[in-house]
C-alpha cells in the first residue's frame, strides 16, 4: 500500500495549480471589484461599494438581461437542433458516423474569428444571403441582417451548437438500443419509447450540452462585437470595453463578479430542476 | 409462420421457413450460431420485417404490424432491463403504458414477483441484481401482460451451468403455470431436450427437422441433426454397406469397445484418445477400414483400455439409425 504522504504528494501539483490559476485570480478579482479606479488607469486602495451600485443603472441592467436572454435563446435553439442531430448521428452506421464527426470537426481547423468574418460577409447587405433570397424572389430588398440581434444569435448558435451535438451524441452512442426494442416490444409506440427510454437515458448528455452552451454564451463577446457591431452589447462586451478601452478595472471586476454569480445561480437552479426531473424519471409519473 | 424469407444485403439468412406452434406449446428453435434463429424470433416479435412470407397469431395476420401492436413479448438475450427504472417499474412498464390504475399495477407486479420468486425486490435497480435475478425480472416483465406467445432468445446463455439447470426447471414451471406458448431459442441441445414439447432444428436458414424431443433424439432424419443433438457418430461409406447420401448415426453410449484379443465381431480399430468430459469418459478410436473416428462414451471416470491399444468396435443393429447424409 502506498503511504499517505505519497498520495498527498501526487495531488499536490493539482492543488498548487488550482490555487495559483483559479482561486488566486478569483480572489484578486473579488478584491479589486471593491476598490476605486486610479486617476488614469490602475487602482487605488480606497475600499468602496461604488462599482456595484454603478451596475444598477438601467443601461447596465439592460445589458445583463439582454445577455441572459440571448444565452437562453442560444441554449434553447442548440437543444432544438443539437439533440436530434446528436441522436441521429449515433444511429448511423459506424462509417457514416465517422464521416459525420469529421464534418463537424473540420470547421475547427479554421480560426473562429475567420469563420465569423465569413458570417459577416454572408449577412452583409447585398451579400450572398441577400443575393440568394432576392434571386429566388423570397425577399425584394436587402435584409440588412448584419449588426442585428438575429445575426448575433445565429453566430452564437453556430459557435456553440457543436458542443451540444457532441454531448448528446456521446450519451446516445453509449445507449443500448435493445432497450428501445424492449420498450416497443412491451407495447410502447416509437414516440412513447423515446419519451420513456431514450430521453431519460440520454439526459446526461443533454445536461452537459446545456452547461457547455449556456456558460460560454454568457461570456462570448467577440461574436456580438463582430456580428452585432456596437448595437448589441452583451456583458462580455461591457467587461472587455471597461477593461481595454475605459481602463476602469474595478468596474470590470465588479461586472465579472456579477456575471459569475449569475452563471452560478443558473447552475444551481438548473441542478435543482434536473435533480427533481431525475427523480421523477425513475418514477416515470410525468412521462408515461 | 409461413414461408418466411429474409436476407441482409447479399447474405440470405432465412430461406423459406414455416412453423405452426400450438397454443400453450413449448417450441424450441435449436441451432448453431448464425443459423438465423434470432432473426426468425425478431420477425415474430415484429422487430424485423421479412422479405416475404407471413406471420400469423391466432389466425390473424401480423406480418407487418408494429411490435407494440402484437400480442407477443420477448425476453432478450441481454435481458434489456431499463437501467433507469427499479424492478417494480421495469415489470410494470407495459401496464403503465396501457394506463392501468396504480393499485392494479402494484398488485399484478407483486403477483409476477412471486411467480419468479423475487418477492421484496420491488425497489432494487437492475444494476444491483445478479444475472439470475435479472433473468427473472426480464421474464416477469415479459409475461405480466399475458401475451399469446413469449419469445425467449437464449435467455440462459449468460448464466453458469448450475443456475442454468435450475432456471430450465423454473421456466418450464412458469410456462405450465401460465399456459403461454413459449418460443425458445437456444444452441444448447440439452436445454432443448429438457424443456421442449417440440424442437425445430435449424441450419442455414432452414428447418432441418421438427419433432418432439424423443423424435429428434432417437430418430434423427439427417446426419446433421444426429450430430448436433446428442453428438452421434456418423458412419458413412461402402464399408458399412451404405449408398452415398446415406449414413448411420450411432450414439456414443451405444458403441462397444472391446480389446482386440477378445475376438468378438466388430471393426478393428486403435484407441487414439481418452478423455473425461461433461461427466462422461470419451474414448476415441480410429477404424482400420476407412480411418473414420468413432467416439464411445461411458459413465465413470476411467476404463481399462489404454491409448494406442488395439480394439474391436461394435454396436447393436437396433442402435444404428439410417439418416440422410447432408454434411460436407
Amino acid at each position: 500500500m502506498k503511504s499517505k504522504s505519497g498520495a498527498i504528494a501526487a495531488v499536490l501539483p493539482m492543488y498548487i495549480f488550482t490555487l495559483a490559476f483559479v482561486l488566486g485570480p478569483l480572489i484578486y478579482m473579488l478584491v479589486m471589484s471593491f476598490l476605486a479606479r486610479g486617476a488614469s488607469w490602475g487602482i487605488t486602495t480606497e475600499v468602496t461599494p461604488r462599482n456595484y451600485l454603478h451596475i444598477l443603472q438601467p443601461a447596465y441592467l439592460k445589458t445583463f438581461t439582454q445577455s441572459l436572454r440571448l444565452a437562453l435563446l442560444t441554449t434553447g435553439l442548440a437543444i432544438l437542433f443539437g439533440y436530434p442531430f446528436g441522436y441521429f448521428m449515433a444511429r448511423l452506421s459506424p462509417k457514416s458516423r465517422d464521416r459525420c464527426m469529421l464534418l463537424l470537426i473540420i470547421p475547427f481547423w479554421t480560426n473562429s474569428l475567420l469563420r465569423l468574418y465569413g458570417w459577416m460577409i454572408i449577412f452583409r447587405a447585398n451579400g450572398p444571403l441577400d443575393v440568394f433570397l432576392m434571386g429566388l424572389n423570397i425577399t425584394h430588398a436587402p435584409l440588412k441582417l448584419l449588426y442585428t440581434y438575429p445575426a448575433v444569435a445565429v453566430g452564437m448558435i453556430y459557435a456553440l451548437l457543436p458542443f451540444m451535438i457532441y454531448s448528446v451524441y456521446a450519451s446516445a452512442e453509449k445507449m443500448d438500443w435493445s432497450l428501445v426494442e424492449a420498450s416497443r416490444d412491451l407495447g410502447a409506440s416509437s414516440f412513447r419509447a423515446f419519451l420513456t427510454v431514450t430521453l431519460p437515458l440520454t439526459m446526461p448528455g443533454l445536461y452537459s450540452g446545456i452547461i457547455l452552451t449556456f456558460i460560454p454564451s454568457m461570456g462570448l463577446y467577440f461574436i456580438a462585437d463582430l456580428l452585432g457591431g456596437n448595437k448589441i452589447v452583451l456583458v462580455g462586451n461591457l467587461i472587455q470595453e471597461q477593461l481595454m478601452r475605459v481602463h476602469d478595472w474595478p468596474f470590470a471586476a465588479a461586472l465579472s463578479v456579477i456575471l459569475m454569480l449569475m452563471t452560478t445561480l443558473f447552475l444551481f437552479v438548473y441542478r435543482k430542476i434536473t435533480r427533481a426531473v431525475g427523480s421523477a424519471d425513475s418514477k416515470l409519473e410525468g412521462l408515461v | 409462420m409461413d414461408n418466411i424469407k429474409k436476407s441482409f444485403g447479399k447474405s440470405s439468412v432465412l430461406n423459406g421457413i414455416s412453423l405452426d406452434a400450438q397454443a400453450g406449446e413449448f417450441v424450441t428453435l435449436l441451432g448453431a450460431s448464425g443459423c438465423g434463429k434470432t432473426t426468425l424470433l425478431r420477425i415474430i416479435a415484429g422487430l424485423e420485417n421479412p422479405d416475404s412470407g407471413n406471420v400469423f397469431l391466432d389466425g390473424r395476420e401480423v406480418t407487418n404490424l408494429e411490435p407494440n401492436k402484437r400480442d407477443v413479448n420477448t425476453v432478450f438475450q441481454n435481458y434489456a432491463l431499463f437501467p433507469h427504472m427499479n424492478v417494480e417499474n421495469n415489470i410494470g412498464y407495459s401496464l403503465r403504458l396501457k394506463g392501468y390504475p396504480k393499485v392494479e399495477i402494484k398488485k399484478r407486479v407483486s403477483e409476477m414477483l412471486s411467480l419468479v420468486q423475487l418477492e421484496g425486490f420491488n425497489n432494487r435497480t437492475p444494476s444491483v441484481l445478479s444475472g439470475g435475478q435479472r433473468q427473472r425480472v426480464a421474464i416477469a416483465r415479459a409475461v405480466i401482460n399475458r401475451p399469446r406467445a413469449l419469445l425467449l432468445d437464449e435467455p440462459l446463455g449468460a448464466l453458469d451451468l448450475q443456475l442454468r439447470r435450475q432456471m430450465q426447471i423454473e421456466l418450464k414451471r412458469i410456462q405450465t403455470q401460465l399456459g403461454i406458448t413459449f418460443i425458445y431459442i437456444t444452441h444448447d441441445q440439452e436445454e432443448a431436450l429438457n424443456m421442449s414439447d417440440r424442437i425445430a432444428v435449424m441450419r442455414g436458414g432452414l428447418f432441418e427437422q421438427i419433432g418432439t424431443a424423443s423424435e429428434i433424439y432417437d430418430a434423427p432424419q439427417t446426419s446433421y441433426v444426429a450430430k448436433f443433438v446428442g453428438n452421434a457418430n456418423i458412419l458413412r461409406g461402402k464399408e458399412f454397406r451404405l449408398l452415398s447420401g446415406e449414413a448411420y448415426a450411432v450414439r456414443g453410449e451405444h458403441i462397444e469397445l472391446t480389446p482386440a484379443e477378445d475376438g468378438r465381431d466388430g471393426f478393428k480399430a486403435v484407441v487414439t484418445d481418452k478423455r473425461f468430459a461433461g461427466g462422461q469418459l470419451r474414448l476415441s478410436a480410429k477404424l482400420d477400414v476407412n480411418g473414420a473416428e468413432v467416439v464411445a462414451s461411458r459413465q465413470g471416470i476411467d476404463s481399462p483400455l489404454k491409448t494406442g491399444q488395439r480394439v474391436l468396435v461394435s454396436w447393436k443393429k437396433e442402435h444404428e439409425v439410417l439418416v440422410a447424409d447432408n454434411e460436407e
